[in-house]
């Protein structure tokens, strides 16, 4: 052994993070025991606290510390218009632009069956039970624009034409200062589908 | 013609999962060497390795993988769409659960175009499954002889049959109906005989997928 176990222990640990083989893990295990204890200690207290106390928001799947996400609880969000996103990552993208005041529905994935995600996976069965609710005047469809994006938005458009509930999709195309000579071809194509009438 | 271009060889994804940080590992189907594993280096932002898109990839032979060297679009994409894009999740996952890699299908290739393209056009697509899944069948050397039984006697449409998924039909008193398996093998596909298909179908398929169905179904609501 090339460590004391406990030392080995935490390199190990590392390795579970995404992009940190044992090369990386060995470093920042080095960096907190040379000169980082008091952060390593708070990284250690920060992962405990989360790993027990992050759950899912029980109506827009998000992370939350309670029952309910910041942004399902707040009185100043649009609960009638829900928008459709596979990532958290998503949301906070949404969040930056500042633009969007109504609430989001989090998928955590898209459906894929051959990796084992279907419709349950996703939370699809609540979904359908908040538009059969009646509650939801408008979903705008967030999905990516991959094979499982696609299939993904189109099974949620089918749940909510079932519960009479107007389903927009986020306009795909050119995207702001982008160069055209850049934008791939399939990109490019889609936007000029999505074309729109120019006026002042 | 560069040496790249000469060893460049059709194929279509039938999935892809990441690997390693920026890596993917993709199941291709390919003409001459049927379904294949191969890692792609630094792949995971490539967005023209997708199902559903004529390619054309360079393999190298690496221990038990292939490594993808290159890749280019063959043709343009199918544009598979709500239930049709269902139908070919459900084709891929056949496929990927039914063929040994590196067992070669030469002629499962041309069936698997054809159904490509006949979901794209859009109409009758469970035919269009059950067209595919017989041809699977057939070619994994699991098919049924749906013109006669067991015993070698023709099938009569006023007939009812069981089946055997490993012997064929068995003449019964009740099961399924001798005219739908007749329609079948005539292409004459009605409705009585689509819903005959999809059972006798899935009563065939089921042997070979053990007791973890088949999760594209569940893409198919009930109503
Ligand atoms: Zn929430």
């Amino acid at each position: 052994m090339k460590h004391a176990p406990l030392v080995d222990q935490l390199i190990h640990a590392f390795t579970c993070l995404p992009g940190v083989g044992p090369r990386s893990a060995q470093r920042m295990a080095y960096a907190l025991l040379d000169r980082g204890r008091e952060q390593g200690r708070r990284l250690g207290d920060a992962l405990h606290a989360a790993m027990d106390g992050v759950q899912h928001c029980q109506r827009c799947r998000n992370y939350a510390e309670a029952e309910l996400c910041p942004i399902c609880e707040s009185p100043k969000r649009d609960a009638s218009l829900i928008c459709i996103v596979s990532t958290p990552a998503d949301v906070l993208a949404f969040e930056q632009s500042g633009e969007y005041l109504g609430q989001y529905f989090v998928l955590m994935g898209e459906l894929s069956p051959l990796d084992g995600i279907g419709p349950r996976e996703l939370g699809l069965d609540v979904l359908e039970q908040r538009l059969q609710g009646g509650e939801i005047r408008e979903l705008i469809l967030a999905t990516g624009t991959t094979v499982e994006g696609e299939a993904t938005a189109h099974y949620i458009l089918d749940l909510a034409q079932d519960a009479g509930v107007q389903v927009t999709r986020i306009a795909q195309g050119v995207p702001m200062g982008g160069d055209l000579e850049f934008v791939d071809g399939a990109t490019l194509a889609q936007a000029l589908r999505a074309r729109r009438p120019f006026e002042s | 013609m560069s040496r790249v271009e000469q060893d460049l060889q059709p194929a279509w994804l039938l999935h892809r999962r990441p690997f390693r940080n920026t890596s993917l590992i993709v199941e291709l189907f390919m003409p001459a060497l049927g379904r294949v594993g191969a890692v792609v280096r630094g792949g995971r932002k490539d967005s023209s390795l997708s199902p559903f898109r004529p390619l054309l990839v360079e393999l190298k032979a690496s221990g038990e993988m292939y490594s993808l060297r290159g890749c280019e679009p063959r043709a343009p994409a199918m544009h598979l769409q709500g239930k049709a894009l269902y139908c070919g999740f459900y084709v891929n996952e056949l496929l990927t659960r039914l063929l040994h890699r590196d067992d070669p299908h030469p002629d499962l290739w041309p069936l698997y175009e054809h159904t490509l393209n006949a979901l794209q056009q859009g109409e009758m697509l469970d035919v269009v499954l059950r067209q595919f899944e017989i041809g699977l069948l057939e070619e994994m050397g699991y098919g049924i002889d749906l013109g006669h039984d067991i015993q070698g006697e023709p099938v009569r449409p006023d007939g009812y049959y069981q089946l055997n998924p490993e012997q064929g039909l068995l003449a019964a008193s009740q099961g399924y109906p001798g005219s739908d398996l007749l329609a079948m093998l005539n292409g004459d596909w009605q409705a009585d005989t689509r819903r005959t298909a999809r059972q006798l179908c899935r009563a065939l398929l089921a042997p070979h997928l053990g007791d973890r169905p088949l999760k594209s179904r569940e893409l198919f609501r009930e109503r």
